[in-house]
C-alpha cells in the first residue's frame, strides 16, 4: 500500500496578526502544515529546531530586518518567499539575492497561493 | 509573550528595589542614630525614622501601582491580539465559506476587517469592504465626519479608517476635509484620498476630477513638500495628471519635488512634460528633469541634443545628471563621455566612466583611457570603472588592451 506524501511545512515569519492569520488560512486550505512566529528571535529558534520546506518571510519585523534570517536557512531544502509592504525595486533585488521570490503587499490571495505552489509543488494544492 | 515577560520582570525588579531601599534606609537610620543618648538626638532620630519609613512605603506603593498598571496594560494588549486573531479567522471564514459572523462587527472586528482589507486585493478584499458598509460602520464614520465639532483625534481616527477602507463612497467626505482648519487633518485627508484614488478602479473622468481637486488644495499651499511627494507616490500612475499640473503651475519647490517622485517611479509616461524643463532657468529643475530620464533608463529622441548640450552646463550637479543621461542615448556619445572623464568635478568624471562601462565599445575606450587619457584624473576614473565592472561581471580585466579609436588618437 502506497503511503501518501506528508504535507509540506511552511514557516511564517510575520508580525501582523491579521496578515499571519490570512497566510495560515490560505495555506491550510490547500493542506499545508503551517508553523508561525512573529519576530526574528522566534524565527531563528524555529529554524534551528526544524527544517521547513518553505519560509514566508516578512521584511519589516519589530525586532529587526527579516532578511537577516536568510543566512540561517538551508537553501538546499528550503524555499524562501520574501514579502514586504515596501514595493521597491531595490528591496526586491536585495531579497532575491538570498530568496526564491519576492511578493509585495498588498497581495492577491490567489497570486500568493500560486507563488507558493510554484515554489513548492504540492499534490493537494488546487 | 516576550514583552509580557519583560514587563513582569520589570515590575518585580522595581518592587524588589523599593523594598530593599526601605530596609536599607531604616537600617542606616537605626545604626547612625542609635548611639545618641540625648533627648534632642532621640527627637531627630524619631523624625528621621518616620520620614524614611514614609518614603520607603511611598516607593513600595508606587512600585506596586506601576506593577499593576503594566500588568493590566500587557493583559489588555494580549486580549487585543487574541480578539484580532479571532476576528481574522471569523472574517476569513465569512469571506471564503460564507460562514455567518459569530456576532455583529464590534470595534475590534471593524479594525481587524480594515487590516485585512489593507492587506489583500481582489474579490475577497471587496467583500470585506462591503461588509464594513453593511454592518453600519461606514455610515457611522461618515455621519461623525460631517459633525462640525468632532474632536481632532476622533476625526483623525475616522480618516485613517477610511484610508484603509479605500471606499469610493467616502471620497467626497475626504475631499471636504482638505479644507479643514487643522493642518494635520488636511494632511491626513490628502494622504487618505491619494491612497484611495491610487488603488480604486475609478472611471477616467472621476479620477481626473479627484486628482484635480487635490491639485487645487496643493496649490493653495496647505501642504508641505514632503506631504505632496507622499501623495504623488501613493497615487502612483493615477497621479500623473496631478504631476503634470504641478510641473507647470507649482512653485519651484513643488516642481522639484514632483520631478523627484517621477524619477523614483522610473516611469517614462511624462517624458514629454519633463523635456520642456531641460530649458528651465533654475538649475534644480534642469537637474531634476535629467534625473527623470536617468532613472527611467530612457532619453526621448527629441531631447538628445539638449541633453548633450547640458553636459557642458556650468553647474556641476546638472552636468552630472546630463552625463548620466547621455549614457542612455543611442548611439552612446563615446567621444563626449571621453572628454567628460576629464571634467573638473569628481562625480562627473565617475559618471562618464561608468557610462562608458555599459557598452563593449565604451569598455574598450576605458581600457585605452586608463593608460593614455591626457587627464590623470580621467585615467583614475577609468581604472575605477573597470575595476567595478570586473567585480560586477566577475571577469578579469586584461592589463593591456590595444584599441584603435581614431577620433581620440590626437588627444592621446
Amino acid at each position: 500500500m502506497r503511503t501518501p506524501p506528508s504535507p509540506p511545512t511552511v514557516l511564517l515569519v510575520e508580525d501582523h496578526i491579521a496578515v499571519r492569520t490570512l497566510q495560515r488560512f490560505l495555506l491550510q486550505r490547500v493542506g499545508m502544515t503551517v508553523v508561525e512566529c512573529d519576530d526574528l528571535a522566534d524565527g531563528e529558534r524555529l529554524l534551528r529546531e526544524f527544517t521547513p520546506d518553505m519560509v514566508v518571510l516578512d521584511v519589516n519585523l519589530p525586532s529587526g530586518h527579516g532578511l537577516s534570517l536568510l543566512p540561517l536557512i538551508d537553501r538546499t531544502s528550503t524555499r524562501v518567499l520574501v514579502m514586504s509592504g515596501m514595493n521597491q525595486a531595490h528591496l526586491a533585488r536585495l531579497s532575491l539575492r538570498g530568496a526564491d521570490a519576492f511578493m509585495p503587499k498588498p497581495f492577491e490571495p490567489s497570486a500568493f497561493l500560486t507563488q507558493i505552489q510554484e515554489l513548492l509543488p504540492w499534490p493537494a494544492a488546487q | 509573550m516576550k514583552g509580557h515577560h519583560l514587563l513582569l520582570g520589570f515590575g518585580i525588579l522595581s518592587l524588589g528595589i523599593s523594598l530593599s531601599l526601605t530596609v536599607l534606609i531604616l537600617a542606616t537610620v537605626v545604626t547612625l542614630l542609635g548611639g545618641y543618648a540625648s533627648t534632642e538626638a532621640q527627637s531627630v532620630a524619631t523624625v528621621l525614622g518616620f520620614t524614611c519609613v514614609a518614603g520607603g512605603l511611598c516607593c513600595a506603593v508606587l512600585s506596586g501601582l506601576q506593577f499593576a498598571q503594566l500588568s493590566a496594560q500587557e493583559r489588555g494588549e494580549r486580549n487585543g491580539q487574541l480578539r484580532e486573531a479571532q476576528w481574522s479567522e471569523a472574517l476569513l471564514a465569512w469571506a471564503y465559506h460564507d460562514t455567518p459572523l459569530p456576532q455583529p462587527l464590534d470595534q475590534a472586528g471593524a479594525e481587524t476587517l480594515l487590516k485585512l482589507r489593507d492587506t489583500i486585493t481582489g474579490e475577497h478584499s471587496d467583500k470585506l469592504q462591503d461588509l464594513y458598509a453593511q454592518e453600519g460602520w461606514l455610515a457611522r464614520d461618515l455621519t461623525a465626519l460631517a459633525r462640525p465639532y468632532l474632536s481632532v483625534v476622533a476625526r483623525a481616527q475616522i480618516i485613517e479608517r477610511l484610508a484603509l477602507l479605500r471606499e469610493a463612497r467616502a471620497l467626497d467626505a475626504l475631499s471636504h476635509e482638505l479644507t479643514h482648519p487643522h493642518r494635520e487633518i488636511r494632511a491626513l485627508a490628502l494622504l487618505a484620498l491619494s491612497r484611495s484614488v491610487g488603488r480604486l478602479n475609478l472611471g477616467h473622468d472621476d479620477r481626473q476630477t479627484r486628482t484635480l481637486a487635490l491639485h487645487t488644495a496643493i496649490i493653495r499651499g496647505q501642504f508641505s513638500v514632503g506631504q505632496v511627494q507622499e501623495a504623488l507616490t501613493l497615487l502612483g500612475d493615477a497621479g500623473h495628471p496631478l504631476a503634470r499640473n504641478l510641473l507647470t503651475t507649482g512653485t519651484l519647490a513643488l516642481r522639484v519635488a514632483t520631478l523627484e517622485v517621477l524619477s523614483r517611479q522610473r516611469s517614462s509616461a511624462l517624458h514629454d512634460d519633463v523635456t520642456g524643463l531641460l530649458y528651465a532657468g533654475q538649475d534644480e529643475l534642469r537637474a531634476g528633469a535629467l534625473k527623470v530620464f536617468v532613472r527611467s533608463g530612457q532619453v526621448p529622441a527629441e531631447a538628445a541634443a539638449v541633453v548633450l548640450a547640458l553636459t557642458a552646463d556650468p553647474t556641476s550637479f546638472v552636468r552630472l545628471q546630463a552625463t548620466r543621461a547621455a549614457a542612455h542615448l543611442t548611439p552612446c556619445p563615446l567621444e563626449r563621455l571621453w572628454v567628460l572623464m576629464g571634467d573638473g568635478h569628481w562625480w562627473v568624471r565617475r559618471a562618464a566612466a561608468q557610462g562608458l562601462s555599459q557598452t563593449p565599445a565604451g569598455q574598450n575606450l576605458l581600457h585605452r583611457a586608463r593608460s593614455s587619457h591626457p587627464d590623470r584624473f580621467a585615467r583614475d576614473a577609468a581604472t575605477e570603472a573597470l575595476s567595478a565592472s570586473t567585480e560586477h561581471t566577475g571577469t578579469a580585466v586584461p592589463s593591456t588592451v590595444h584599441v584603435r579609436t581614431p577620433w581620440v588618437a590626437g588627444q592621446a
